[in-house]
């Protein structure tokens, strides 16, 4: 653990961005069709819900992340195992994160690059940030949220100037009821991008202020929430829930077809660009994560070491893990990952919360 | 320890070098910039045409000695295919960035236009936003082979004509491939594209002669609109069943509506602004659809005296005339066409889903009986910059 | 008057040589040790019979007017009118008196130790040295020649004080002296530099600037043995904390009222003899783009102009890169008829675009380089060859082509906008990193580059303060004085992190009085 403190805003930003990721690209909840945005609104709900889970844990062991909790609940050896299981999981993340940003890159910016050319250079920088430390991370985050959320809304009210938007197309309103609706939430609440939050417990023990970390943390999804939501709507208007369908990355579509005096058009370029930048914030949290996760595993001085450990691992997983961008887009609703997800973001930590409770009750049998 | 930044950052840079190289990387000089492509059917497959702008003519101030495009066209099995064949001619690699039109033939787009569209869908390059046209009795080749003059690149007078057509004159609703697209994917609504055609000596058309006249030999103009029933091309709707469409879908910023009123002689109106309200009811368990033309108009012309301080009678005229041209487009692709281009069935479908539901799998057939009651509100409010009736104090 | 008849104690406790009673001897010792300087001028006197004396000074370093005044005349002349030397009768006696009475300088010290009295000597200092006493009075009597207070050269204003900081490190603090009267005004000074013995001086206002930070420029100060410090950038370079960085992580200026303003915030300005230009700790990346006068004009303006120089920043540092990216990677991001301009135009160029741009930047570098180096006679016979040869002619020849050009000139206009010469430097230099990324990489290069830059800037901190502050970690009031400039009278407080004892600039009562600030 390094020796920083970071603040309340400076959590906010990196949370907001991480929420943001690389999801906004993604069409989410495309499954719903022209509901996608209720899915949204209900991964958002779910999402809030999960986090006051985290914050039980939290408030019981305010100074420490996730692996050292788990040591502390589960004792040294079965915690041990279960950190390094949570350091996979993270690992594997990030090297879907990477997957996202260098897909989005080759099909529309440098379509004739190799894309390990591409992985290589993301992940260094991801690897500089990791060696900068979380102070210059969360301080780099301010600044990237600054530049890069109003541009995302300029993005989006450039469709509307442009007049392509058509209201319609957000009807009819629940077609086929809420069953699909709900199912196509699922995978917004375990895993991208409410889910993934998960990984912030290994983030809030350097923050300053202790009682308003969990009330921060919601205030940032909701964010990220009303964000993606406005992307979201964005593209049912311009794209219309077929299209979508269609679409790999539907933002980037809707983003196409700005064209505003004839002059402020074909801004997909710069719009993947700054959509990227929230997609490098996400890795490198990760990459953070998975380093300083195996130095307080091994209990060494130095997490900087393990990134030479790790970097070649998540580049060879990103590329390796699976054959094309189909497979890739797939992995997010398949099911394994999701029973994953569930187990590792959401029962793992209310068996933490149980034994949490358990020794408490013994604590005050004793007295 | 400081070292070790520079090195790092060194290291990075010589790496990129080394790794990447000129990969993905295209000089401008190294590109043919696609303006255009024209599909056509032929013994092989396809019959695709491409052209590419010359962009020193394009940009310079004299010469009319050289064309500011080329045309460059090949036969093969599929599009892809074709179009890589073109380089047995092209010096450059063909680049689709900036295609500004797609123009299909209409065989193509009677037998197999998905096949095309998945191609342009798939393909990074070409943008979801370019117009597409359908040649109408010629040759979608032929098209793209017409010198334009004020716009130097005839794709580019293609894609503009379009679109002032479509503000200041009448419109359809799939203007580009995209909206094709999604015509075609919905069930409750058929594409209906326009119609492109060569006027004049084709022959003539391609050489500069074209351009150095006044008056050219040759001439791009739009011309009907194309219906589809789902992917297929089954019709055109002629000049005044084409206006009917644009009624229908409310597809109309601002135009001219002309009204007999007289022997040879005709009252003009500006249309200013046209909306379409359009009310969906149940009755019996039937869908009745009721569309209101809201119109706002000017005098631009009159053929025949008026009232002065009455314009209702000139309103119910216009009415009458434009509820005529609706009905009959209306009966046309009802009857004659029975596809659904308006998009009553798309109206269904987001009003009332429960509906929906039950007529999705046979809309078709059940299209042909949908009552549709048409029905207009009409204001005109400006005389012109004169007021009066001017025929009568001019011949007095 | 006690204090003055103390000794100057030692510096260090090694054994130096003190002077001797015997005039003669003190004498030859001093031609021996100055090795019979030809500006080394003796001039020995007799004050009555008894006494015989000998004031010593390096000609041109003193005042003539002081030595004919008020030493040779008043102790040759005057002294005789005077019944000083009636009552005394030692020498030694004499020795106080003319401390007490007969010198009407006002910096008087006594040494007795040759080393220290040769280097007040080469300072500029009068020697006086009285036989049969072993002590000597060093009087200042400095006097050279300097440039006096004039117009600032290279950070030039359009409305605000035009005097500027010159050689001469007195002067210096005078200036600022002058617009700061405030007891808490700190002025320290020492010698660097074991042969040029350059004075120093560390200005800060008690009170106002954090003491860690205070400490810390002295114990960097302290770390430095170099031979020689020929102007304060000597000192900037070898007190800087990130030493391989680009970016300047000291400021300087030569405008005695930025230098104010900035002690006013809590920093704290170096002074170095013999340089016009002061430093001034910490440096925070905002400051290189701000000048005094955004603070003189209203704020209107002020804020417009810093967003133009802020533009102007990434200009600079951006345009080619984004040319070539945009060029040869993404030429889908340009509009058509654009797109067939530059196109018709690189239609014959033989260079590619990459080439092209290193070509015509690099050729620029060496037409700035040539202006600032060449003689001034010659000035014409450069502007002629730089702007019609390469502009119009390389265009009409196809060798480059014209966009280029453009190009070339927008990021060279736009570099000539940096407040600081320093920050143009760095942004200059940058540029050509960037040309790299974006011929390798395009537009994704450009974004990585961004990033690491901007990774860089956010883990760099100049005296413990972050670079960015107040972007990141953000400050609200720092915000009011940064990329925008908020009215005068809403800035209240200090920036925390450089200030922490006295945030206050003013109470609530002066919000209409709208006091200068800096």
């Amino acid at each position: 653990m390094e020796k920083v403190k970071i603040s309340n805003y400076q959590l906010y930003t990196l949370m907001v961005l991480f929420g943001l990721g690389s999801s906004s690209v993604l069409g989410l909840g495309k499954e719903a069709m022209q509901d996608a945005w209720i899915s949204i609104i209900i991964g958002c709900c779910f999402g809030v819900i999960i986090f006051l889970l985290y914050g039980m844990i939290i408030k019981n062991y305010p100074d420490y992340s996730i692996i050292e909790i788990l040591n502390k609940t589960f004792g040294s050896k079965l915690g041990k195992i279960i950190g390094f299981i949570y350091i996979i999981y993270f690992a594997f993340y990030t090297s879907v994160v990477l997957r996202d940003i260098f897909e989005l890159l080759s099909l529309y910016v440098m379509t004739e690059t190799p894309i390990f050319v591409l992985a290589l250079v993301s992940i260094i920088v991801f690897a500089y940030a990791t060696f900068l430390g979380i102070e210059t991370i969360v301080r780099f985050g301010v600044l990237i949220f600054v530049i890069s959320i109003p541009l995302k809304l300029l993005f989006i009210l450039g469709t509307i100037a442009s007049g392509i938007t058509a209201l319609e197309n957000l009807l009819p309103v629940l077609e086929n009821g809420l069953r699909p609706v709900i199912g196509a939430s699922f995978p917004l609440i375990t895993g991208i991008p409410f889910g993934q939050m998960f990984i912030f417990l290994m983030v809030l023990p350097y923050v300053k202020e202790k009682e308003k970390t969990v009330k921060t943390s919601i205030y940032a999804i909701i964010t990220t929430g009303i964000i993606l939501l406005l992307i979201t709507i964005e593209n049912i208007i311009t794209l219309g829930p077929l299209f979508i369908d269609l679409s790999v990355f539907p933002t980037i579509q809707t983003i196409r077809l700005v064209n505003i005096m004839n002059f402020f058009q074909r801004l997909e370029g710069l719009a993947v660009v700054v959509f990227l930048t929230c997609g490098f914030m996400k890795g490198i949290v990760y990459l953070y994560s998975v380093t300083t996760g195996l130095n307080i595993l091994f209990k060494t001085k130095n997490y900087k070491f393990y990134l030479i450990v790790a970097l070649p691992v998540i580049l060879m997983c990103s590329l390796l893990y699976t054959q094309n961008l189909s497979t890739h887009l797939d992995l997010r609703s398949s099911i394994y990952l999701q029973l994953i997800n569930v187990a590792l973001e959401i029962l793992l930590p209310l068996i933490i919360i149980f034994i949490i409770y358990i020794k408490q009750l013994k604590k005050n049998k004793l007295k | 320890m400081k070292h070790k930044h520079i090195l790092l950052i060194f290291g990075f840079i010589s790496c990129l070098f080394i790794l990447t190289g000129c990969w993905g990387k295209k000089e401008l000089d190294e590109l043919a910039l696609v303006s255009a492509i024209a599909i056509d059917e032929s013994e092989l497959g396809y019959l695709v045409s491409v052209q590419v702008m010359v962009p020193r003519e394009i940009a310079s101030d004299f010469s009319d000695e050289l064309t500011t495009v080329k045309l460059f066209s090949d036969e093969g099995e599929s599009l892809f295919q074709t179009i890589r064949k073109l380089t047995r001619d092209l010096p450059r690699k063909s680049y689709f960035t900036h295609l500004m039109a797609i123009i299909i033939s209409e065989n193509i787009a009677k037998d197999n236009m998905v096949e095309i569209l998945d191609f342009f869908l798939r393909d990074p390059e070409v943008r979801p936003d370019v117009p597409i046209f359908i040649a109408k009795d010629t040759l979608a080749q032929d098209i793209l082979n017409v010198l334009t003059h004020i716009e130097p690149i005839p794709a580019s007078k293609i894609k503009k004509v379009g679109l002032n057509f479509q503000t200041n004159y009448y419109g359809v609703r799939d203007t580009t491939f995209l909206n094709l697209v999604t015509s075609i994917a919905s069930a409750g609504v058929n594409p209906a594209i326009m119609g492109l055609t060569v006027y004049g000596n084709k022959n003539e058309g391609e050489k500069n002669v074209n351009i150095q006249e006044i008056e050219a030999k040759a001439a791009i103009k739009i011309t009907d609109f194309a219906i589809f029933k789902n992917e297929k091309l089954i019709g055109w709707l002629n000049e005044d069943e084409s206006r009917g469409y644009s009624y229908l879908i409310g597809e109309i910023k601002n135009t001219i509506i002309t009204i007999p009123c007289d022997k040879n002689k005709t009252q003009n109106l500006e249309i200013t602004s046209f909306k379409n309200k359009t009310k969906l009811k149940m009755e019996n368990g039937k869908p009745i659809i009721n569309i209101t033309h809201q119109i706002n108009s000017n005098i631009a012309q009159l053929g025949c005296s008026i009232d002065k301080n009455n314009y209702q009678k000139l309103e119910k005229l216009l009415e009458k005339e434009i509820i005529k041209d609706s009905q009959h487009t209306l009966n046309v692709i009802q009857k004659k066409f029975k596809s659904d281009v308006v998009g009553f069935g798309e109206l269904i479908h987001r009003k009332k889903p429960v509906v929906w539901k039950k007529l999705n799998q046979n809309w078709d057939d059940y299209f042909v009986n949908l009552t549709v009651n048409l029905s207009a509100e009409i204001k005109i409010n400006r005389p012109g910059v004169v007021d009066g009736d001017v025929i009568k104090k001019i011949l007095k | 008057m006690k204090n003055l008849r103390n000794l100057i104690k030692p510096k260090t406790k090694n054994t130096k040589e003190e002077i001797g009673k015997s005039l003669k001897n003190n004498l030859n010792n001093i031609k021996s040790i100055l090795n019979n300087n030809s500006d080394l001028i003796i001039r020995e006197f007799k004050i009555s019979d008894n006494y015989s004396c000998a004031l010593i000074i390096i000609d041109g370093l003193t005042s003539g007017d002081y030595i004919y005044d008020y030493l040779l005349k008043t102790l040759m002349i005057d002294i005789r009118t005077t019944n000083l030397l009636n009552n005394i009768s030692t020498v030694n006696e004499l020795f106080n008196n003319i401390l007490d009475y007969m010198i009407t300088l006002i910096d008087i010290k006594v040494s007795i130790y040759f080393e220290d009295i040769l280097d007040y000597l080469l300072a500029g200092n009068s020697i006086l040295i009285i036989d049969g006493v072993a002590k000597c009075f060093v009087i200042e009597t400095k006097g050279f020649t300097d440039r006096g207070v004039v117009e600032a050269t290279s950070q030039t204003v359009v409305r605000g004080p035009k005097d500027s900081f010159n050689e001469t490190l007195r002067t210096n603090t005078m200036l600022i002296r002058r617009r700061i009267k405030d007891k808490n005004l700190c002025v320290t000074e020492r010698k660097i530099g074991t042969i040029t013995k350059t004075n120093i001086a560390i200005l800060y206002i008690k009170g106002i600037a954090k003491k860690t930070i205070v400490d810390e420029v002295h114990k960097r100060l302290d770390k430095i043995n170099i031979d020689g410090v020929l102007d304060s950038s000597y000192i900037e370079q070898l007190i800087q904390d990130h030493r391989y960085s680009v970016f300047p992580t000291i400021h300087n200026t030569e405008r005695p009222d930025s230098a104010a303003g900035a002690l006013l915030s809590g920093y704290v300005a170096i002074i170095v003899d013999g340089s016009p230009y002061v430093l001034i700790v910490p440096c925070l990346f905002l400051t290189l783009l701000q000048t005094s006068e955004d603070y003189y004009h209203r704020f209107h303006f002020g804020t417009f102009i810093r967003i133009i120089r802020f533009i102007a920043m990434f200009l600079t540092l951006l345009t080619p890169a984004i040319y070539i990216a945009i060029t040869t990677f993404h030429q889908e991001m340009l509009p058509t008829p654009l797109l067939i301009n530059i196109s018709s135009q690189r239609e014959g160029v033989p260079f590619p675009a990459f080439v092209e741009a290193l070509l015509m930047e690099i050729t620029f570098e060496i037409l700035r380089e040539a202006g600032v180096r060449m003689p001034r006679a010659i000035g014409s016979a450069v502007s002629i060859v730089g702007a019609l040869v390469l502009g119009e002619s390389a265009v009409q020849a196809g060798i480059v082509s014209a966009v280029m050009v453009i190009v070339v000139s927008i990021t060279a206009i736009s570099s000539l906008i940096a407040p600081t010469y320093n920050l143009g430097i760095t942004v200059r230099l940058y540029r050509f990193f960037f040309i790299l990324l974006a011929a390798s990489l395009g537009m994704f290069g450009i974004t990585i580059g961004l990033m690491i830059l901007g990774l860089k800037l956010t883990s760099m901190k100049s005296f413990g303060v972050p670079y960015l502050y107040p972007l990141s970690p953000t400050n609200k009031e720092g915000l009011k004085d940064s990329i925008v400039r908020f009215p005068l009278w809403t800035i209240k407080k200090r920036p925390n992190l450089i200030s922490d004892y006295n945030e206050t600039r003013q109470e609530k009562s002066s919000k209409k009085k709208k006091k200068n600030r800096r």
